[in-house]
């Protein structure tokens, strides 16, 4: 079952119409079901075992974590390990099981030896659930959330079906009492879940899936389409992956407000980003915010951290040298996150440690920018430096995600960094050949019609410091309407949906 | 609780106005072809009467371009439906007899048994033609289970999914109903003539192919159709059609329907008695043209008149869509017939009894030079030959002289919202005077400028074409 599918709609209207139709208490049954059918209709009958059987450890592990937590911490721990090592150890067996044996080719190699790669398929949501049950996991540990002891709550909260497809990843604390303790009928919920939901599959489906002709035409075969071609497609792949993730994120998030559950936000305006660090503060914010709390603190806080922390000082001074574990630190949060995404080198280093090697290049030259800065007389407080902040954080993180989109490889996004930068051929924009990417006039024409309009709203929400919604819900009747309902028939009418197309999966939604 | 009631209401208001919006934006976007652009059968048959038509015939694009309504209303007064779709297969046949069947009740049925020929849709787009261009109901329903794949299917009976990519083609006939497609009440008028061999197959392959399954089912499901609304069924196969392997499909269905006791008239193998001209009377290899539809329409009415005491109904109300069809069809082989004349003394007398034309003569320049009979020509339209001495410009309107110009003048036309015409005589600057016709059809432009000779414009209002453009 696929979210942008007519099926699911249905399903999600009758789990809403039914969820405010019984008592509130008894509202999470119906979260609970719905997960249940939601992942009866999206995984075989194994890969569901495997879920339950996860969810099941985890449910156990955290309720013999809370109670022995105090008395045996020892136990309490051991139980927490062996909990996070069966539930991680399952999303790298199913997930990046071709990752490992690849590596482990290459050393048999050496003695003329090879093994097989055995092909599995991982559950839906895997990725993003395995990262809520760890956090959860971990939080109880700290004692810093309680546990779920009805299991049947418990599957409610983890199961919760909404976040399996690109999640947000939902800490434990933010959404269980909301998804277990049921909420009260809200029709402002009910509206604004809805216009977020409309506003979702708009990007997805208008926006997202016409760019993503365009990216695929051009990265289909570089060798016809070098030079230019390559700018537009790594552009355009930019704003494809922007509007396919955050519009996923916006059906899911929508969705939930619909049940009144708030889940957290996972973008935050991105391209308003001055910096590459901001911008990671807002794209995928729960996968940064899962990492930064479960990873990066814990790392900085182990003592081998802290021994590193002082013999740097020694080493480079107080300045420098405090920010030496911190570097490390970060370096292994970007690896881990190129690697959440997929055991592939593309991954690790397009969205992992190139991010991370810039972050920490740009704080280390931080001085020596900030001199040149001041030598150049530049005003960084004009509007116009904050535009060129803006474009430059723009083309870092296109130039990762050059790499992220060549799913052939690492040499293949080098093939077209050369194809991109050794060949010349401005003419292409102005001689007619961009008509032949595969879109139309028509296409155009909605592509920058619908790509101002989001614009528009985000600097809107920039400016205001507003959402959309409740800016529009203080005009007057007619004129909200008049807006909703030309929204919904134009993804009805100019979504790529349909027989013609291939639009039911997510990008995110692979990772 | 009163503002939840109010919260309800604006709610159920909301949907509402978003349902009548859809529904509205539907009949701009919904599948009008099934038998070419802006042609569809549905929407012939949908916009009749009740009860009215004796005769049906249902098939593939081989019945489309044969069986005339027109021509069996207007040489024989039988009131014939032609349910006809392009790769109308046989579950189509079916379910577009049962659409028929929702409001007539013919006496005789008649079936293309080239339906036996084919068990899947060559080309997605007759998919499309027979399932979505039907009303939604059951029996659309039951054809989209019967013709699509399960994973397809909800698409099929959403629409939306299918028609939504048409924003990229809607045209002025997507938001007003073409007149056209009522007017032809199922038939295709082609005028192409492919020149082909006659197939001997029909007379040298007598053996026959066991019936499938598919085919006897269909056949069988059929017969029943017949004995539950009472009407006669009969199977006819048109000229030009099954060669070797085919004909010996249709062998097997000639054998099956005699054991069943049903007609077949078999059109392909009796083509000398239908009076086919192989040479002229094709679109192409296996498609008739009007020329030939004109002889299979005769033969099978002669039949049908001949077997069956089938009511003239013309001059009775309720029969309207055939009136209009025999006047459709009347222009549209004036517009074939005049279009291809090279005197202007024909033109003028071949138009003459045809109505809603709109013709401009005009005279200027060195027109006495023309080697043409202008008097004849000006007589004819009913214009004084004496007129031909100081020049001018005419317009004749459904066979009256409207306007004459025999100095400047401006003339304006409007045929509805969107076509008109403009006809003035101006002078030129070199001190001449000169005619301008500028017709804006269909968002077209077409101007017609005659300084120096005779000019002819016959403009059809029936079927929008320009009968003449030219310079005598």
């Amino acid at each position: 079952m696929n979210i942008t599918e007519f099926s699911f709609f249905i399903f999600v209207g009758i789990a809403v119409l039914l969820y405010y139709l019984i008592p509130i208490k008894a509202r999470w049954v119906v979260l609970l079901s719905a997960n249940l059918y939601f992942l009866y209709n999206s995984n075989s009958w194994v890969l569901n075992g495997i879920w339950l059987g996860c969810a099941l450890v985890t449910y156990g592990a955290t309720v013999a974590i809370g109670s022995i937590r105090e008395k045996k911490p020892k136990g309490a721990k051991a139980i927490t390990v062996l909990a996070v090592l069966v539930v991680l150890g399952f999303m790298l067996a199913l997930k990046d099981i071709g990752f490992f044996t690849a590596l482990l080719n290459r050393a048999l190699r050496l003695i003329g030896k090879g093994c097989p790669t055995p092909v599995f398929s991982a559950p839906i949501g895997i990725s993003y659930y395995s990262l809520v049950w760890i956090g959860y996991i971990l939080d109880v540990f700290w004692g810093t959330c309680t546990v779920e002891k009805n299991p049947f709550k418990f599957l409610a909260f983890c199961g919760y079906f909404p976040t399996y497809t690109s999640g947000p990843i939902a800490k434990y604390q933010d959404v269980h009492d909301s998804i277990v303790n049921g909420n009260k009928f809200s029709y402002k919920n009910l509206t604004f879940g809805a216009q977020r939901v409309v506003w979702g599959l708009m990007k997805k489906l208008v926006i997202s899936e016409r760019l993503a002709i365009v990216v695929n035409t051009i990265y289909e075969d570089t060798y016809r389409y070098p030079g230019v071609y390559v700018w537009i497609a790594m552009i355009c792949f930019a704003f494809q992956l922007y509007t396919d993730f955050s519009g996923c994120i916006d059906i899911v998030i929508g969705i939930a407000e619909m049940f009144g559950i708030k889940l957290p936000e996972n973008f935050d305006l991105p391209f308003m980003a001055t910096s590459l660090a901001e911008f990671w503060r807002r794209w995928h914010i729960t996968l940064g915010g899962w990492l930064r709390d479960y990873i990066l603190y814990p790392i900085l806080k182990s003592d081998l951290f802290q021994k590193i922390g002082a013999k740097s000082k020694k080493a480079f001074g107080k300045k420098f040298g405090k920010k030496v574990p911190t570097w490390i630190g970060l370096m292994i949060s970007w690896f881990l996150i190129g690697f959440w995404h997929g055991g592939q080198w593309n991954y690790i280093i397009g969205v992992g440690i190139f991010f991370g090697v810039v972050i920490i290049l740009s704080e280390m030259l931080e001085p020596a920018f900030n001199k040149l800065k001041a030598f150049l007389k530049i005003n960084t407080e004009a509007a116009s430096y904050r535009i060129f902040q803006r474009v430059r954080t723009f083309f870092i993180f296109m130039t990762g995600l050059s790499f992220f989109r060549s799913y052939d490889g690492f040499t293949y996004g080098i093939a077209n960094w050369k194809n991109a930068l050794t060949v010349y051929n401005p003419w292409v924009l102005f001689d007619g050949s961009l008509d032949k990417l595969g879109l139309d006039q028509h296409d155009i024409y909605i592509l920058i019609f619908f790509g101002l309009l989001l614009a528009g709203s985000g600097l809107l929400v920039h400016f205001k410091k507003k959402s959309v919604r409740e800016i529009i819900a203080g005009q007057n009747l007619v004129f909200r309407w008049i807006l909703y309902l030309a929204l919904i028939y134009a993804v009805i009418i100019f979504g790529c949906y349909g027989v013609e197309f291939d639009s039911a999966s997510f990008i995110y939604q692979k990772f | 609780m009163k503002s939840t009631l109010q919260n309800l209401l604006k709610a159920v208001i909301f949907t509402a106005i978003f349902c009548l919006g859809l529904a509205g934006l539907y009949e701009i976007f919904r599948w009008k072809d099934t038998n070419g652009p802006y042609v569809s059968t549905f929407d012939s048959l949908y916009s009749q009467n009740e009860d009215v038509a004796d005769v049906v015939f249902a098939g593939p694009s081989y019945t489309y371009v044969t069986m005339n309504p027109a021509q069996f209303w207007e040489e024989y007064g039988m009131a014939a439906f032609n349910m006809a779709i392009s790769g109308q297969d046989k579950n189509s046949t079916v379910a577009s007899l049962r659409e028929v069947l929702k409001t007539q009740t013919p006496d005789i049925v008649l079936i293309d048994a080239s339906g036996t020929l084919f068990d899947e849709h060559e080309v997605q787009s007759n998919v499309y033609r027979n399932t979505i261009s039907m009303k939604l109901s059951a029996n659309s329903f039951k054809l989209i289970n019967a013709s699509v794949k399960p994973e397809d299917r909800l698409d099929f009976y959403l629409r939306w999914p299918i028609i939504h990519t048409r924003y990229k083609e809607l045209e002025r006939y997507d938001f007003i109903q073409n007149p056209t497609s009522i007017y032809t009440a199922g038939y295709m008028y082609e005028w192409g003539c492919y020149e082909r061999a006659a197939s001997m197959d029909v007379f040298t392959v007598t053996d026959s192919f066991e019936l499938s399954e598919t085919n006897k089912a269909w056949i069988d499901e059929l017969v029943e159709m017949s004995k539950q609304h009472d009407f006669e069924l009969i199977f006819y196969l048109t000229p030009g059609i099954g060669d070797g392997d085919w004909r010996r499909i249709i062998n097997g269905v000639k054998d099956y329907l005699d054991e069943l006791g049903i007609t077949f008239l078999d059109m392909d193998k009796d083509y000398i008695m239908v009076g086919v001209d192989f040479a002229t009377d094709f679109n192409d290899y296996r498609h008739m043209n009007y020329f030939g539809g004109v002889k299979v329409t005769k033969y099978v009415a002669e039949y049908l008149k001949a077997h069956y005491d089938i009511s003239d109904h013309r001059g009775e109300e309720g029969y309207e869509l055939w009136e209009t069809a025999a006047m459709y069809r009347k222009h549209i082989v004036a517009w074939n017939h005049v279009s291809a004349m090279q005197d202007p003394v024909d033109v003028a007398q071949s138009v003459a009894g045809i109505d809603n034309l709109i013709v401009v003569v005009s005279l200027e320049g060195n027109y006495m030079d023309s080697e043409c009979n202008i008097a004849d020509t000006l007589e004819a339209f009913g214009i004084d030959p004496q007129a031909m001495q100081t020049g001018g410009t005419w317009v004749i309107e459904n066979g009256q002289l409207t306007r004459s110009f025999d100095n400047t003048d401006i003339y304006r036309i409007k045929f509805n919202n969107i076509d008109t015409m403009e006809i003035s005589r101006i002078i030129s600057s070199s001190g001449y005077y000169l005619t301008n016709v500028t017709m804006d059809q269909n968002y077209y432009r077409n101007t017609i400028l005659n300084t120096d000779g005779m000019y002819l414009f016959v403009y059809d209002k029936v079927t929008d074409k320009v009968l003449c453009n030219r310079e005598f």
